[in-house]
């Protein structure tokens, strides 16, 4: 299970147990910068993977 | 960082769209003050003045009417905002900011080059701009709610958290979005009862800031390349 995978079944765990509009709210935002991270996360991954493997500096 | 709306609305009791901004507000209460312009009869300027001094950022709320907002922010502006008090030498409000939330009943798309409307919000929204220019203040980009009762539920629910981060977050990048979560799940942590609850949100947290700084550790390391390789 990735790290993005992992929080969002924690958040989804918590939104079902929300009680208020409010915080069902706030884990469904939540849920929403989850995946906004993972992507960047994922993005600056794949730079610094690509950037370290430049073939063109062997 | 305490919070002024100043709310302009003539009819506020019938209004689907304020009346969700103020349950989405009300949690904030201690950083928020909501100040209903249509419950003032007669405008206390010290008074006003005094509220804009005691906040850090002010929100001007208000429906778009004929590409303006109502009267009664005109009129608070023209009457609260003498020149004594805004240009006697001190600028009072320097360095505060200045954020606009409005409501259309016409979609986003329209505003634009080509679009019905033939403007942007940011030109129709400009006098507001220049106040806070003239002022001394920080201009926040605007947040426009389109349409509100054609929104999803979803979008409901994304709108509510996006106001209350408009009215409480400190700058706008994406390392304090995280912050603001990650600050949430801690007061919501305090807050619970149930012992395993908030374990849960602990840990949420902890994860939540651990993959923010990675985030910002990766950021740091593409920044060291690029530079070497000589793209700044």
């Amino acid at each position: 299970m990735t790290n993005e995978e992992w929080l969002n079944q924690q958040i989804q765990m918590l939104k079902q147990q929300a009680t208020t509009y409010e915080d069902q709210a706030f884990y469904e935002a939540l849920a929403e910068l989850n995946r906004a991270l993972a992507t960047r996360i994922e993005q600056r991954q794949g730079e610094l993977d690509g950037r370290i493997w430049n073939a063109t500096k062997w | 960082m305490k919070t002024l709306v100043i709310v302009s609305h003539p009819e506020m009791a019938n209004s689907l769209v304020q009346n969700f901004l103020k349950a989405s507000a009300t949690p904030f209460q201690d950083e928020v003050t909501w100040h209903d312009l249509a419950t003032i009869q007669q405008l206390d300027i010290a008074a006003e003045q005094a509220l804009l001094r005691n906040h850090e950022r002010i929100i001007f709320q208000f429906p778009l009417y004929w590409y303006a907002a109502p009267a009664s922010l005109k009129t608070w502006l023209d009457t609260v905002l003498t020149g004594e008090f805004a240009f006697s030498g001190r600028m009072p409000l320097q360095g505060k900011s200045l954020g606009v939330v409005v409501s259309t009943g016409i979609a986003g798309k329209h505003f634009q080059a080509g679009g019905s409307e033939q403007a942007t919000l940011s030109e129709i929204l400009r006098p507001y701009e220049l106040v806070a220019r003239k002022l001394g203040m920080t201009y926040l980009p605007p947040l426009a709610i389109h349409q509100f009762s054609y929104l999803t539920e979803t979008a409901r629910q994304l709108l509510l958290v996006d106001y209350q981060r408009y009215l409480t977050q400190t700058t706008f990048n994406f390392e304090q979005k995280v912050a603001w979560f990650e600050q949430q799940l801690r007061h919501r942590q305090s807050a619970a009862t149930d012992s395993d609850q908030q374990q849960q949100l602990a840990l949420l947290a902890d994860q939540l800031t651990e993959q923010g700084e990675l985030l910002t550790d990766l950021g740091w390391q593409v920044q060291l390349i690029r530079q070497e390789e000589g793209e700044g």
